[in-house]
């Protein structure tokens, strides 16, 4: 079940943590509010470089996170209000996992970095 | 619309002498150019677009430098968003990123080529390492 958190509620200090700006027209906007990511194609194999130049997120394997929340917040509201920011913790998968953090190339300086696979369980935060 | 580096080069010379076209150009004249997929990535006007002005705020946010930004979206917001937009990737030892086509009449509509940071060297050396020899080429 997903955890919400309201926009004034900070993330405590000591743990870093990584935020996704799902904006109010995303195809995944309905698991997003109940705290799930879905790449666009799980089975694709689209490279980090490829994924980070951008249009190619509907046959990606990956979704784009970032240790900067603002920069999230942006990707939130491109389509207006409706949109939310997921929240993670950069933790490290147990084994058996089907999900990783991976380095971007992050070219546009967003602080990006990639998660591969499905997640469950990150924290909604309402835009 | 699948076109090879002359072609592209072409679309450039015979467009307007505006700054983005030319360092395009330079990119696409690199001895150490590598070009992504050889077929281009094609999306609606209005989805290139909602991207690109949303990374134009955020770089403003940033201070990161995309000096063909602002020239891609201006072009692309007067097109219609169900427009079909071409994408073409790039890469050079000192720069990397994309150059947009309007595959309707061939018209270069701008470039997101930026100058490539330490991350970036740091995943293309791995991603050299473990990518297929067919998805890259000259």
């Amino acid at each position: 079940m997903a955890r919400e958190r309201t926009a004034a509620q900070p993330a405590p200090v000591s743990a870093r943590f990584l935020y996704r700006g799902v904006h109010a027209a995303h195809p995944a906007l309905d698991q997003a509010r109940r705290g799930v990511v879905l790449p666009g194609n799980s089975f694709g194999d689209v490279t980090p470089l490829e994924h980070n130049k951008g249009g190619i997120s509907e046959a990606s394997q990956f979704t784009s996170w970032t240790y900067e929340r603002e920069v999230a917040e942006f990707h939130a509201c491109k389509f207006g209000p409706g949109g939310v920011v997921l929240e993670l913790l950069h933790d490290t998968p147990n084994p058996g996992d089907l999900w990783a953090w991976e380095a971007s190339p992050d070219l546009f300086d967003e602080q990006e970095v990639l998660l591969r696979g499905i997640r469950t369980g990150a924290t909604v935060i309402p835009i | 619309m699948s076109l090879d580096i002359a072609s592209l080069r072409s679309i450039l010379v015979q467009g307007k002498p505006e700054n983005a076209a030319g360092r395009v150009l330079a990119v696409l004249d690199s001895p150490d150019l590598t070009v992504g997929r050889l077929n281009p990535i094609r999306n609606s006007a209005g989805k290139v677009l909602s991207l690109w002005r949303t990374r134009e705020k955020i770089s403003k946010h940033t201070g990161k430098c995309i000096p063909g930004v602002a020239l891609l979206n201006s072009h692309l917001s007067r097109m219609s968003p169900d427009a079909m937009v071409d994408q073409y990737n790039f890469d050079t030892g000192t720069l990397a990123g994309s150059i947009f086509i309007d595959p309707s009449t061939g018209k270069f509509l701008g470039d997101t080529i930026v100058e490539r940071n330490n991350k970036y060297r740091q995943g293309k050396d791995l991603e050299d390492r473990v990518s297929e020899p067919s998805r890259k080429s000259a």
